[in-house]
């Protein structure tokens, strides 16, 4: 799949669950850096991109995400398959 | 040896000098050996409980790193944690177990009353054992590699400064510090010491003395009205924060001045203003090990239920730790309002944030203040539940607060009057960091003499009413 | 940074001795300066009194005799020295400071000796320790506190932890004494059930053990008569060890022993108590007039 189009994707995840725009999308963005991605929505944010892609995570892939760049490589050799 | 008895104000200075004249790359080992000599001082066998533990997860994280098969690992995993649990549940609890099967004996006429094996509880196991946890976790899921030198990973379970009660720290941060064993520099040796003075001044000025006021009131609550009760309730949290906080501070500060760092483990934490803001600032390090050993892996497994998910892993997550602090009907109660009042958070989150913009409240002065107010106020309540005493005082506790009146108990005024003096001076000191970070400092003025002066003050403070006659430390039974 | 570090400790050492000189200095002036109130009364004790009749014991002794009767009915003075909580160690260092100055005529030693006692017993030595510089027999009564007395008694507040309101009000107020000599009634009635306790097990200290020896082989060999109470407490108990075990050392050392933990008057009304250990004002009345009647007979 087409990097921008999981880039897209993304954002309307990100701004459905929380219910904002102001965050940068680039590679190095973090939960920490984004307001309201929390504990809370973090799993809610999880679960969609996994019904949006179709795929699922393993918990171990999930820990290593660190930021979106991590997200896009991880869902980028999902969908792939 | 506690750090508030006089021996430690012994020990800490010779631990001060071996440290610094040891060469770096063998200044684990001086900790090492000191660490074990402070834990030997307070309980000799519990020292062998330490010992094995730290054989244990040596051995398993090693295996865990040396294969590549990912059964293996999840199995090696797996067992150290089982191994590391058992002497915590043995000794947590021993005596309910014990009670229930002598009353199931006693109910068919079999019992035969021998002489009873009594057990304390090895001070700081829990705290240990979680950070043994920890590790083993970090290690299996590769956010480190498991350290090679045994001593470091004994080390790692076994340091002075935090083995009675915690901050619970992570492997990644204290590990590559104790390989270093590298100096610190003037201004971590100077703000450990501010620490440990102000930690001091939590626990003898207020914690201890706010604690016999309390006990006096609980302890005789039958005798008590509710006006009284009310009045103790609304205490407690502060004598709580006090002690750990205060003790946490110390073994901060300890370790600042050794030249390592250790997290934060308390954060003003009566200026929330929520339940879920409340828990990121209180007793920091049991949540975030929660959270990301017990808490996320829920939400993981039931992300499929989404916000409902989120749910179940709170009530899981609090009720465990609720169990973890004692295994009575009283802490569970406890878990279960802590994880009802934390998934009402969740659930109206969203409502609330769109409630705040509409009337722009988040920087409503009066709104702020109301919601701290009434975060405290939920918090002292659940305690009633988390005090460690049984359900069934617990809930006349709360029905007398209630049914009855009358005038507040004083008891002995010098006391009421030390006490409010001491939450006063500390609760000003959290509201100025608070708000005012940068103004009104004493500690951290540019003038030397105002710097010099009040930390002489704070130690003339404790000198004339800190509680001095030394007291039990109340979270080492968790 | 090593020249800074010092430096900067001994500036703080220098402020902290001068602020603790001084502010110790000032409150040990105001503490003896005082004509009322618990330190008036511990100084009295161990400086001043010179009454025909000692009370010694613990605060059940302090609000269980009331001097006035005593001195009514015996054309005795008395003093009663029982301070709340105050066992066994700080009752020898004022028999101590006492003898030096006089022999009383009758010595009365109210005794509780359960075990739970000896934490009590060496915590309230605090009491002692602004007499700490005056008297070498105190001097070696509060160093049994902790191995590090003698190093926090380096400094001058110390003495006077946890004291300096106390100390302020008197100064303030300049109140004389309200109490009857030592004494202090208590109010109110207890209005619970008696309630039944297994055993009151003797203290198991050495220590005290041996200062209790020494408390009353002190007492009888300074010639004046010694009584040893077990004065009324509203429970039942099966057994009582610590009260079997000093009515034989009694017994040994030829001193009478009262016993009056049986006696129905009190079991039998609650009204007489403010709580199951300690008399209220009338049931002090009732007691210290039964127990003069006996102290005639002996």
């Amino acid at each position: 799949m087409d990097r921008n189009v999981i880039v897209e994707k993304l954002r309307d995840i990100f701004v459905r669950i929380l219910e904002h725009e102001e965050f940068d999308i680039k590679d190095e963005l973090s939960a920490a850096d984004v307001n309201g991605w929390d504990s809370l929505s973090h799993m809610l944010i999880v679960g969609e991109v996994e019904d949006t892609f179709s795929i699922k995570f393993k918990f171990r892939e999930l820990n290593k995400m660190k930021n979106l760049g991590d997200m896009i490589e991880i869902i980028n050799s999902k969908v792939d398959l | 040896m506690v750090f508030t008895s006089f021996n430690f104000l012994i020990f800490f200075p010779i631990v001060i000098f071996m440290y610094f004249v040891t060469p770096q790359r063998y200044r684990w080992l001086t900790l090492l050996i000191v660490s074990y000599f402070f834990y030997i001082n307070i309980e000799p066998v519990f020292a062998l409980l330490t010992a094995a533990i730290s054989l244990s997860t040596y051995f398993f994280t090693r295996l865990i790193d040396g294969t590549n098969d990912e059964k293996k690992k999840n199995k090696y995993m797996v067992i150290n944690i089982i191994l590391i649990l058992l002497p915590l549940f043995f000794y947590k609890y021993f005596n309910e177990i014990n009670n229930s099967i002598f009353m199931f004996l006693d109910q068919f006429n079999v019992r035969w009353p021998l002489p009873k094996i009594k057990l304390l509880l090895p001070i700081g196991i829990s705290y240990y054992t979680f950070m043994a946890i920890g590790y083993t976790i970090d290690v299996y899921s590769e956010e480190i590699k498991a350290e090679k030198n045994l001593g470091i990973v004994a080390l790692f379970i076994s340091f002075f400064p935090l083995i009675l009660s915690g901050p619970i720290e992570r492997a990644n941060n204290m590990l590559p510090q104790f390989r270093s064993g590298k100096n610190p520099d003037y201004d971590m040796i100077s703000s450990g010491a501010k620490l440990m003075l102000w930690g001091y001044f939590m626990k003898l000025v207020v914690a201890d003395r706010t604690g016999i006021y309390i006990n006096s009131i609980f302890e005789n609550a039958e005798f008590h009205n509710g006006s009284s009760l009310i009045v103790a309730t609304l205490l407690y949290p502060i004598q709580v924060y006090g002690d750990l906080g205060g003790y946490s501070l110390i073994a901060i500060g300890v370790s600042k001045i050794l030249g390592i760092n250790v997290m934060d483990n308390f954060r003003r934490p009566f200026f929330a203003t929520s339940m879920s803001e409340f828990w990121r600032r209180w007793h920091i390090s049991l949540i975030s090990w929660l959270t990301d050993y017990l808490y996320t892996p829920l939400t993981f497994a039931f992300r499929k239920y989404k916000i409902w998910g989120i749910v179940i892993a709170l009530m899981i997550t609090f009720i465990l730790s609720g169990l973890w602090h004692g295994a009575s009907l009283a802490f569970l109660v406890w878990g279960v309002m802590q994880g009802v009042l934390l998934s009402i958070e969740a659930l109206t989150n969203k409502k609330k944030l769109t409630f705040e913009k509409k009337f722009n409240l988040n920087n409503n002065r009066l709104y702020i203040i109301i919601s701290i107010i009434i975060t405290y106020i939920l918090f002292a309540t659940t305690e009633i539940f988390g005090r460690g005493t049984d359900i069934n005082e617990a809930i006349t506790i709360f029905h007398k607060m209630f049914t009855t009146s009358g005038n507040i108990f004083i008891g002995t005024s010098s006391i009421v009057i030390y006490m409010i003096f001491g939450i006063t001076l500390l609760l000003l000191k959290d509201f100025t960091d608070e708000f005012y970070p940068n103004k009104f400092l004493l500690f951290e003025s540019k003038y030397k003499i105002v710097r010099i002066v009040s930390f002489s003050f704070v130690f003339i403070l404790i000198l004339l009413i800190g509680v001095l006659d030394g007291s039990q430390f109340i979270y080492f039974q968790f | 940074m090593l020249k800074k570090i010092i430096i900067n400790i001994i500036l703080i050492v220098l402020t902290i001795f001068i602020l603790d000189f001084s502010i110790g200095k000032v409150l040990k002036h105001f503490y003896f300066k005082a004509v009322g109130g618990t330190n008036y009364e511990i100084t009295y004790a161990l400086e001043k009194t010179k009454a025909d009749v000692l009370i010694f014991g613990s605060s059940r002794a302090n609000h269980h005799y009331i001097p006035k009767i005593i001195k009514d009915s015996l054309g005795l003075t008395c003093y009663n020295t029982g301070r709340d909580g105050a066992v066994l160690l700080y009752q020898n260092a004022v028999l101590k400071s006492v003898l030096k100055r006089y022999v009383p005529k009758i010595i009365i030693l109210d005794f509780i000796g359960g075990s739970d006692e000896i934490k009590q017993a060496y915590d309230d030595l605090s009491y002692l320790t602004p007499y700490y510089d005056k008297d070498i027999d105190i001097q070696k009564i509060v160093n049994l506190k902790g191995s590090f007395e003698e190093l926090k008694l380096i400094s001058n507040i110390y003495p006077y932890n946890s004291e300096i309101y106390n100390i302020f009000r008197n100064t303030v107020s300049n109140k004389k004494r309200s109490t009857d000599n030592g004494f202090k009634p208590e109010v109110g009635i207890w209005k619970k059930n008696i309630d039944t306790i297994k055993s009151i097990e003797p203290y198991n200290d050495s220590i005290i053990i041996s200062a209790n020896n020494e408390f009353l082989d002190l007492a009888k060999n300074s010639g004046s008569k010694v009584i040893v109470v077990y004065s009324p407490m509203y429970l039942h108990y099966n057994q009582k060890r610590d009260l079997d075990f000093m009515k034989s050392l009694c017994e040994e050392k030829g001193i009478p022993f009262l016993d009056y933990t049986k006696d129905t008057v009190f079991l039998n009304n609650r009204k007489y108590f403010k709580d199951p250990l300690h008399l209220n004002h009338e049931g002090a009345t009732l007691f210290t007039n039964n127990f003069i009647n006996k102290l005639k007979d002996k």
